[in-house]
Order: C-alpha cells, then structure tokens, then sequence
C-alpha cells in the first residue's frame, strides 16, 4: 500500500511534515477526524484575546505542533535505547498519537469550562476524560485501530494519569515535555510578548535520558528514566523556568484575562444550570440550542463535541435578551468587553508591608469575609468575583510531586535538582495572585472591599 | 478578624482530631491522605471527597484543610529532606493543643496499624480498597491485581504481602461502615 506524505505550515516550526508510512498516515487521518477539527474552533488562551489581540490560535495548531516536538524528542529515546537494542516502537507510536490527541477533549474557553463543570460536578467538562472517552470509543478510536487492535487502549493509557509513567510517556508529561515546550514559545509568540523567550534548539539538543530517584513520603522506592539535561544546558533551563515566572501574571493569570473568565464561569453556570432545570426558554436559547443539549445530557459525546468557543460567541446575543438579569448582563459585558474592574487584593496588603505567611492569612480571611457579605447581599448575581490562583514555576522535588516534574542535570555522571545549580531558579518564588472584581459603578461592593482590606 | 475555622473542617472532622487520634504525629502527606481516605470509607471521618490520583486516593479538601489548619497555627507541618533527594513532611499538634483534645479510641484502634508501616505499602492498600469500591463487578474483578498494573514499580509480591495483612487487620476494626472485604 503506497501512502502519501503531508506537510502543515507552522508559525512556529515551519514544516511539520507526515511522513509516507502507515503510521504518520494514520496521524494524518485522526487530524482529519470531526474531534481534531472542532480544535480549530478551542482557542488555546481562552479569553487572552482580549488582551493581546493576536492571540487567537487554536488548539489544533498547537497540538501539531505538540506532535511535531514529541516526535524530536522521541529521536533522542531512541538513540538512547537503540545503543542498548531496547527501544520498542509500538511504545514510542503510542506516545506520539498521545501527544497530537492530548488535548482532544477540551471544551469551549477549556479551563474555564473546566472550572464551571468542577462547580456543577459535570463529569464531561474535564478534558482528560473527553479526551479518553474520544480515544476509546469515536472515529479516533476507529483510526488508531488501523494500528493494531489493541492501540486505541495503549494510546489511552499513555494521556492517563491513573496509569504508572514510562520514559515514553515524558515525551508528553514531564517538566520538559513537548507540550510545554510548544506553549511556551507559540503562546508568546501569538500574543506577541517579548516576555517568556526560551532557548529552544539549545535545549533540545542538549536533553538526554537519565535515571532519577522516587519516592513515598520518606520512603525511597527506586528510579525512573526520564529526561535530563546536560550541564552545558543550565542556562537554557534557566530561561526556560524563568519564562514561566514572566508569563503567569502577564499572560496565563493576565488580571483582564481572568475577568472575562469570571463571568463567562458565572454567566454558563447559570445557562446550564436553567437549561438542566427545564427553564430554558429563560435563558434566551433555543431548545436545540448546543449548550442547551449539553446540559440536558452531558454525557452525551455527540453534545460535547458540539460545543466549542464559537458556539459561545454566537450565543451571546441571545443570551443578552435573556429574561434572567444575570444572564442579560453577563453576556452583554462578554460581548462588549465591559468587564468588572479588577481590585489585587494580595497587591493591596503586600503595599502594608505584609510577608508571605502574612499575605496568606490576610487573603484567607478576606475570602471569607467576601462570602460571608454575598451570603447577605440579596443581588440576583453576584457582585464581587474572586480570583483566588497560584502556579510554581519550579518547586523543590516534594514527595506528592513525582520526579517527572523535576529538572535534573547531570553533573560528572551524578544527577543534580536545577535548584541546587542555580541560584536563580532556587530564588524563583510561587505566583500568587488573590483579586476581586466588581462593577465599576457598584460603589457599595468597591466600598466593601477596600474596607475590608484596612480592616485585616 | 474573619472566623478562619471555616477554612479547615471543623470538630470530629478536623486534620487536628485526626492527628490526635493517631498519637499527634503522622509522618508524610501520601500517609495522611491515606489515612483519611480509608477513614472516610470505614464511616468515621466526613466532609472530604476524593479522587484517584497518580499515589492512589487523594483529597483536595484534606490538602486545603492541611495547609489552612498549618497556615493558621492550628497544626505543625515539618518539611524535611529524604535520602532520595526528595522532601516530606511530618504533621504534628502543637504542644499547647494536643491534649486539649480527646481522643476517639474506636479512631485510634483503626489508625494504629497504618502509622508505622510503610507508606508505599498503605498506598497499596488504600489503593486496592478505592479500586474494588469504583469497580461495579466486585465477583470479576481483583482489585490487588490491578493495584499491580498500576503501580508496578511499587506493588512487589512482598509489599502487596503487607499491604494485604495491613488492610486485614483494619478490616478486623468494628466501623459504623463495612469496609470492601478484599482481605
């Protein structure tokens, strides 16, 4: 059977090409499948776009491009274990279909259409099991079966955190993988930042395979081959956690960008809540509205597949006819970008000179003190919206992490943690962020806040 | 000052009653987390779900709980390296809280067995007991068996050994809920 090659165009990577053979032509038949092309329509950053306008690229592109640094990446396991005659290519196929299908199963906005199913306790709103269900039983299943009748399952257990990682699995889950080296570089690049550059090619050339130390709690319960970099490689590294650090507050936790969350959480919590409740007709939406087929049957595959962020763009102006207030005024404000203004709370107590312990308290007790108001506010939406978030860049290797999420050099053939090299990365703090947002024009609620903030 | 209890449970559910019910010192986070889970599952402790993660049964609630209850002085957590190049923690009750606490006895007969055996061999145990709960043909399936698949590099034929008699001997505990009898 003669197959043919393809090539895609990247911004990033330039040619990612599929090579003539069954494999990479099965690759390119699951990127033509109906679940792979609704990714178009999942922009990778949600809401950045309304912060940094370029930012409009889709999960499909980076997926590719997922694939196309995993398949890099896999060249140096093989070499490693090839010297060694123990390279398996059925386990190193299973990783790379892993890596172009990791984020299949994203909803619209993803995260933030995570955090509305984690609200209404929807099974079907978290990617990893869309996403499995896809691989399992859909046409992916279908393609992937071309492979062997078996592969579907393998490729499955690969995207699955419930099953023990191996060295192939690093190519998509570990501190180095090719997920985040995709994102770091193309989500910059499209917002247009100058924050957050990495030195990608250095880098890579300079990963090898290593053996690393794990355990439970005190325990010590042996190693794990995953990646690790050469000592040549420190500076790079550095740059690569550093970029992290920049682009959590400026990009990924941006204060505008999670505003537009905060009411797109709101505004579908109360679209999916009504609609599972027979009281659609209030929200403004046809009854075989995609949304509203969704939250009739979440479980459905078919009703997932439907929904992606265009089909929220486009409700919006049905649902700013809603007859519920919450639902008329939060999509109003989607659609006009007339967001609630943003009050950093944690910012506002560091200015009293607080320390982090200090900062952390004070943020504990003003979210309490924020629910004990809403409970008494009697509003039909809620007035104050809390952003309550935090992100390592890099973190000293703790016992619930897990040595994939280290960074490990080798040093005269000793493994040493990139915190114990560089004073940088040691000195590099947790990103923490606690804000509040209220309507500019809601005196009481900003009143309420700023009080609250001198009284702690 | 905000009422700071809400922000760790509260009482017969707190980290705080847990710690004194286990003698005021459990060491490492994988040990407490287990610990409560098959708790929760025995029908004596309330208020925290939890999930499989990648080291078994997990708590969010109990992890919030714990740096909260910490945060706030209520707890002490003691982070200390391992020879693995790893670090764990010890949770302990400050001096001036730890017997202003009575202790469940009925608590403490079930903790007892799982403070000084191994963790990986709890997380064994407590990973076979969620298995065959979340598994709807309990006849077909052998939750120790898959707890191997899972978790090969930890489940050896000597640990899941221990981790068979360690679940045994809870099991033995009078509950107000049935443990799955795996054991």
């Amino acid at each position: 059977m003669v197959f043919n090659p393809q090539r895609i165009r990247d911004p990033i990577h330039n040619i990612i090409g599929f090579e003539g053979n069954q494999f990479e032509n099965m690759l390119w038949e699951l990127i033509n499948t109906r679940p792979f092309q609704r990714l178009r329509r999942v922009k990778q950053l949600g809401f950045s776009d309304l912060v940094y306008p370029g930012a409009t690229h889709s999960r499909f592109a980076h997926s590719v491009g997922v694939f196309h640094i995993a398949r890099r990446m896999m060249k140096i396991i093989e070499t490693h274990l090839r010297s060694k005659n123990e390279f398996q290519e059925a386990q190193a196929q299973h990783a790379l279909a892993a890596a172009l299908l990791h984020d299949v199963g994203h909803g619209a906005f993803s995260h933030a259409f995570e955090t509305v199913g984690k609200r209404l306790n929807i099974e079907m709103a978290k990617h990893e099991t869309v996403s499995k269900k896809l691989i399992l039983d859909s046409e992916i299943a279908d393609c992937l079966k071309k492979m062997g009748a078996g592969f579907h399952k393998d490729v499955a257990d690969v995207i699955d955190d419930d099953v023990s990682a191996t060295l192939y699995s690093a190519v998509i889950s570990s501190q180095f993988d090719a997920d985040r080296l995709d994102y770091i570089q193309r989500d910059r690049m499209m917002c247009g930042t100058g924050h957050g550059a990495i030195d990608f090619e250095w880098l890579v050339e300079n990963i090898q395979v290593g053996e690393v130390q794990f355990g439970v709690d005190e325990e010590r319960v042996g190693k794990q081959q995953t990646f690790v970099i050469g000592p040549k490689a420190i500076a790079a590294a550095e740059t690569f956690v550093f970029g992290l650090f920049q682009l959590y507050p400026t990009v990924y936790f941006h204060k505008t960008t999670r505003g537009a969350e905060k009411l797109f959480t709101e505004l579908l919590v109360r679209v999916i809540e009504l609609s599972g409740n027979g009281r659609s007709a209030r929200t403004g939406l046809p009854e075989n509205h995609p949304l509203v087929q969704f939250a009739n049957d979440s479980d459905s595959i078919d009703n997932v597949l439907c929904l992606d962020d265009s089909v929220v763009w486009s409700a919006l102006h049905l649902l700013a006819d809603s007859e519920d207030e919450l639902i008329a005024s939060f999509s109003d404000r989607l659609r006009r970008r007339k967001l609630y203004k943003v009050i950093d709370v944690r910012e506002e107590f560091r200015k009293q000179e607080k320390d982090e312990d200090a900062l952390d308290k004070s943020c504990a007790q003003m979210k309490i003190k924020i629910e004990e108001w809403a409970r008494k506010d009697s509003s039909p939406f809620p007035r104050i919206l809390v952003d309550d978030c935090k992100r390592s860049p890099y973190k000293e290797y703790k016992e619930e992490k897990g040595p994939l999420n280290q960074i490990n050099v080798l040093d005269n053939g000793d493994l040493r943690d990139l915190r114990d090299v560089s004073d940088v990365v040691k000195a590099i703090k947790d990103f923490k962020a606690f804000r509040v947002y209220v309507d500019d024009d809601d005196q009481e609620a900003k009143k309420f806040t700023n009080d609250a903030i001198r009284e702690i | 000052m905000a009422n700071v209890n809400k922000l760790f449970n509260q009482g017969k559910n707190s980290p705080m009653q847990v710690l004194a019910d286990a003698g005021g010192k459990i060491v490492g986070k994988t040990r407490f987390q287990k610990i409560a889970y098959l708790l929760s599952e025995a029908g004596l402790l309330e208020g925290y779900d939890f999930e499989y993660h990648h080291y078994g049964p997990y708590s969010d609630d109990l992890s919030s709980s714990l740096k909260f209850a910490s945060l706030f002085d209520e707890l002490k957590e003691e982070e200390r390296k391992t020879d693995w190049g790893g670090y764990y923690s010890i949770f302990s009750l400050p001096e001036s809280e730890g017997d202003k606490i009575e202790v469940n006895q009925n608590r403490s007969k079930f903790i007892k067995p799982m403070l000084n055996i191994s963790s990986i061999v709890l997380e064994l145990a407590a990973t076979a007991a969620f298995l065959a709960k979340a598994n709807d043909n309990p006849d077909d399936f052998d939750p120790w068996e898959k707890t191997r698949e899972l978790k090969p590099d930890k489940a050896t034929p000597d640990r899941l050994d221990k981790a068979k008699k360690l679940y045994k001997k809870i099991l033995s505990v009078k509950t107000p809920r049935q443990l799955p009898k795996i054991a």
